[in-house]
């Protein structure tokens, strides 16, 4: 699906603000409130847009940490089946990517403690070697993508 | 300023629904919670007013723009009078959509977004000077954009669900 400038001014608009009504969002972008709407719906369905989400903040809700663990050195197709499995149970985990190189996967997970953390990695910490570091602060988080911001992505199907 | 607020069932069901859709209208989410759509818009605003709603975001898929790789860098070894230098690129260079501090000796984790290996060797050939990067590409996305919980904060510390080890 090839996006025009209006197209991108939509995106920009709805990672900003996803609660933003139409009305709101053509005034915006200089388009009416159906003809937004329809727009939205085609990048929706293009599957450009993949889904609107209300952010929170865990800190406001006493759990302060979070954490990023690698998951290393996991051996087999089985385990790591096994591994997936186990983080999907977990409420704690909210992120979980398989990459390449030595780390097979990367997870994100909030708690409450260290106490907390530890027994969350407990769960798994016997199929891969666990290299855990805090998080201290996010000073980019979601950076909205934009034609602004890449220029060289008008050519872009 | 509420230093413990204390969400309710209702407010967890709100939280929910925002989680799983930014864009339901006050009367939907108010049907599917079970409150008029003042009482949801007055109980949302609270939670934004107290800073537990930080935000509502698209999500967009950066393969379907024109970015089919996505790579997770650590970037090690940055000296303390170069620390200045890196954030000043990492601020300006918007293929990075996300920058971790971490503690450890990695000290940043930078999600970013590219074109080509080509494009992400040049975006990654900035921090040469100032540190080691080790890269890693996305191959598959298991859990993402989780939906928090009300049991997620709920860890009992007598509990004993630890597997033996």
């Amino acid at each position: 699906m090839k996006l025009d400038k209006t197209d991108w001014a939509i995106l920009e608009e709805l990672q900003q603000d996803a609660r933003l009504s139409y009305a709101e969002l053509g005034r915006r972008v200089g388009l009416s409130s159906p003809a937004v709407q329809e727009r939205t719906r085609r990048l929706e369905d293009a599957g450009i847009i993949e889904g609107y989400h209300a952010k929170v903040n865990l800190k406001q809700l006493n759990v302060p940490l979070m954490a990023i663990i690698r998951l290393i050195n996991i051996d087999t197709h089985e385990t790591k089946e096994k591994v997936v499995e186990i983080l999907r149970k977990l409420p704690e985990v909210t992120e979980c990517y398989q990459v390449t190189g030595e780390d097979e996967f990367v997870i994100h997970m909030y708690a409450q403690s260290m106490e907390h953390m530890s027994n969350i990695k407990m769960h798994f910490a016997h199929y891969a070697r666990l290299v855990t570091s805090i998080v201290i602060r996010k000073p980019i988080d979601g950076r909205v993508i934009s034609l602004e911001s890449f220029p060289y992505l008008e050519e872009t199907d | 300023m509420m230093n413990q607020p204390r969400l309710d069932d209702t407010d967890w069901a709100i939280l929910h629904e925002l989680q799983a859709d930014a864009r339901l209208s006050y009367a939907e989410i108010g049907r599917r919670v079970g409150l008029s759509s003042p009482a949801v818009q007055e109980r949302v605003r609270r939670m934004e007013d107290a800073g537990i709603i930080k935000g509502y975001h698209a999500d967009i898929n950066p393969a379907k723009v024109g970015f089919p790789i996505i790579a997770f860098t650590r970037l090690k070894q940055v000296n303390g009078k170069d620390r200045a230098k890196v954030i000043e690129i990492i601020q300006n260079t918007p293929e990075i959509l996300e920058s971790i501090d971490i503690t450890g000796e990695d000290g940043f984790v930078l999600n970013i977004i590219a074109t080509s290996h080509d494009h992400l060797d040049y975006i990654l050939g900035k921090f040469v000077e100032y540190g080691q990067t080790v890269t890693g590409i996305l191959m598959k996305t298991f859990i993402e954009n989780r939906v928090i919980k009300q049991n997620t904060l709920n860890f009992d510390e007598n509990a004993d669900d630890v597997q033996d080890w």
